[in-house]
């Protein structure tokens, strides 16, 4: 397109190496993905099955659906501990709703808009107060949980079997949480890479102090992207307590660590701007293969609570390994 | 303060100032950044402020550029009276502005940057982004410009220091910006980079733009400057038109030797 040989070369060293699709981060996990069944697959066949990677796929959904959430968040510059206890105070409600006898359909809009509310807090709390993210809404994440407890006094709580349309129903024999995952994957993608709102939350997580200067309003878009991140939220819960049929005020206890180590694995960053949702997605699904895979193989669960960490510090390790050899 | 040792100021043009901000004072608690400062930008004229670090020259562009308030003071802009409240305003108002250092996200590519905070959108409805109309201005601005690259699709932060600054500038110009500012547009330059940047900013210059430079440099100053101001510890201690002045002369305002 524009030829300046010179610049062109010395373009060429800082990238040279592997050929360019081996060096993407996301065909890299493409192929450990594959290499992972197949390993798990030759151990204990019944891996391999139709049924059992249907299985994890089913498993996977709720988790999926949050990633997109956090993934958001994170290329933005942010990040939300709090969605774990944002899912928890959903479900809590929505199950004190209907048990004391609330028109269902209202519950579940409650239910949803909780976290659509809880983000637009946690928004309002890190655009206005420039406190780091992290932290803000570590806090948060206590004052969810400390509400869902309060709600729920800490007892099961039921669904007394209504809604189970959106966790365990059908559509043309494909289950309901494997599409809502999979159209809130491209929705996601798209959002990002085709629209102006997406691509202001990438510039403003690549350096926020020139998405200001250049004339973005950037509190108003932390703001709202913290708000659509809690309404992903809302629909995983909804997804999650549509399956479960009852419910503790934990029952979103670990989701704000799970999305946030699939969205690191999938070569998103923790420092904001990079990241692609494809590349989340498969986080998502190694995530998945590498916990159904050892239950599999019956190893204990002390032991994959121990392979996931080492899987996500090496991710962290892998992907930043290009920005330690372009010093 | 100072206005006595305005001498020899001949007014540049009979013109209107493009510009001009009166009486300006900006405190940040107890520091007195600036105090009292006249400062004018005149059509088609490039203005160097200089001073020693902490003169004041970086809070009086950020004023400029909506980025502070002036605690006191007013700006005029075509003889008429303006807020500028915000960069958005400022960006409004046709200045634009190319900070040191922060000119680009290094995790984009180029026709991203290039229309960073004005993405063209497809139809009416302003969601979708029309990518093919940002790479294909991107190009036309380039080479309108001069400036070659390697490639639009590599991350900025593949780019070298020129490339960098020359494009932190060329995206600044399709905008119709009247005024522009650059903070620095020569530091952590080559020779040969920093001549292309000079010449990036004379072009404006043709283009009908006014431009406002802080340099430390004091020959590229003296090599695309019409006029010099001067400021130390907050308060503008000189102006000079650049045909009736020395580098040294402008070196002894800066640390204000002849007060000795």
């Amino acid at each position: 397109m524009m030829d300046n040989p010179k610049s062109d070369g010395q373009l060429k060293k800082k990238t040279a190496g592997l050929p360019a699709f081996l060096r993407n981060q996301t065909f890299f996990l493409l192929i450990v993905i594959v290499l992972l069944s197949i390993v798990f697959g030759s151990i204990n066949p019944r891996f391999l099955t139709w049924r059992n990677l249907l299985a994890v796929f089913q498993q996977i959904t709720v988790l999926g659906i949050a990633t997109m959430a956090m993934a958001l968040l994170l290329i933005s510059g942010g990040i939300d501990l709090s969605i774990g206890s944002m899912i928890g105070l959903s479900s809590v409600v929505i199950c004190t709703l209907i048990m004391r006898g609330s028109n269902v359909g209202l519950a579940i809009f409650i239910g949803f808009g909780i976290p659509v509310f809880c983000g637009f807090i946690n928004g309002v709390i890190v655009s206005k107060s420039k406190c780091v993210p992290l932290i803000v809404t570590l806090g948060m994440n206590y004052v969810y949980y400390g509400l869902a407890l309060v709600i729920s006094q800490g007892l099961f709580l039921s669904m007394k079997g209504n809604f189970q349309f959106l966790g365990r129903g059908r559509v043309f024999g494909v289950p309901m949480p494997m599409i809502i995952v999979i159209v809130m994957v491209f929705a996601t993608h798209f959002l990002l890479t085709y629209t102006k709102y997406g691509r202001r939350l990438v510039a403003m997580g690549g350096n926020e102090q020139l998405a200001y200067l250049s004339g973005i309003n950037v509190d108003r878009l932390k703001i709202m992207n913290y708000t659509l991140s809690g309404a992903i939220i809302g629909l995983a819960s909804l997804v999650l307590v549509s399956r479960l049929g009852n419910v503790l005020a934990n029952a979103g206890e670990g989701y704000e660590l799970r999305t946030l180590a699939a969205a690191i694995i999938g070569g998103v960053t923790f420092e904001g701007g990079r990241g692609t949702i494809a590349g989340t997605f498969l986080g998502v699904i190694l995530l998945g293969i590498v916990q159904n895979g050892l239950n599999i193989l019956n190893v204990s669960s002390y032991f994959q609570t121990l392979a996931v960490g080492i899987i996500i510090v090496v991710a962290v390790v892998v992907s930043n390994l290009e920005k330690i050899r372009n010093r | 303060m100072n206005e006595e040792r305005q001498k020899d100021l001949t007014p540049i043009q009979n013109a209107q100032p493009v510009l001009e901000l009166k009486g300006i004072c900006k405190y940040f608690g107890g520091i007195h950044a600036l105090e009292n400062v006249d400062f004018a930008v005149f059509p088609e004229e490039i203005v160097a402020i200089v001073g020693d670090n902490g003169a004041g020259k970086s809070t009086l562009i950020k004023i400029i550029a909506g980025v502070h308030a002036p605690t006191a003071g007013e700006i005029y802009m075509q003889g008429k009276p303006v807020e500028i409240a915000s960069p958005i305003q400022a960006r409004e108002l046709g200045i634009e502005t190319v900070y040191q250092e922060l000119a680009l996200i290094e995790t984009r590519d180029v026709p991203s940057n290039f229309f960073l905070g004005r993405e063209p959108t497809h139809g009416k409805l302003d969601i979708f982004i029309d990518r093919k109309r940002m790479v294909e201005e991107t190009v036309n601005t380039l080479n309108t410009l001069g400036i070659k690259l390697p490639s639009l699709s590599t991350m900025v932060r593949y780019l070298s220091g020129g490339q960098r600054q020359s494009l932190a500038i060329g995206r600044i110009m399709p905008w119709g910006g009247k005024i522009i500012i650059m903070d620095e547009p020569t530091a952590a330059l080559g020779v040969k980079e920093s001549r292309k940047v000079l010449d990036l900013i004379l072009k404006l210059k043709e283009q009908g733009c006014s431009v406002i430079v802080i340099s430390h440099n004091m020959r590229h100053v003296f090599n695309v400057a019409d006029r010099i101001v001067v400021l130390r510890g907050g308060i503008k201690v000189g102006e000079r038109i650049k045909k009736q002045t020395t580098p040294d002369e402008i070196v002894k305002l800066i640390v204000g030797a002849e007060m000795l």
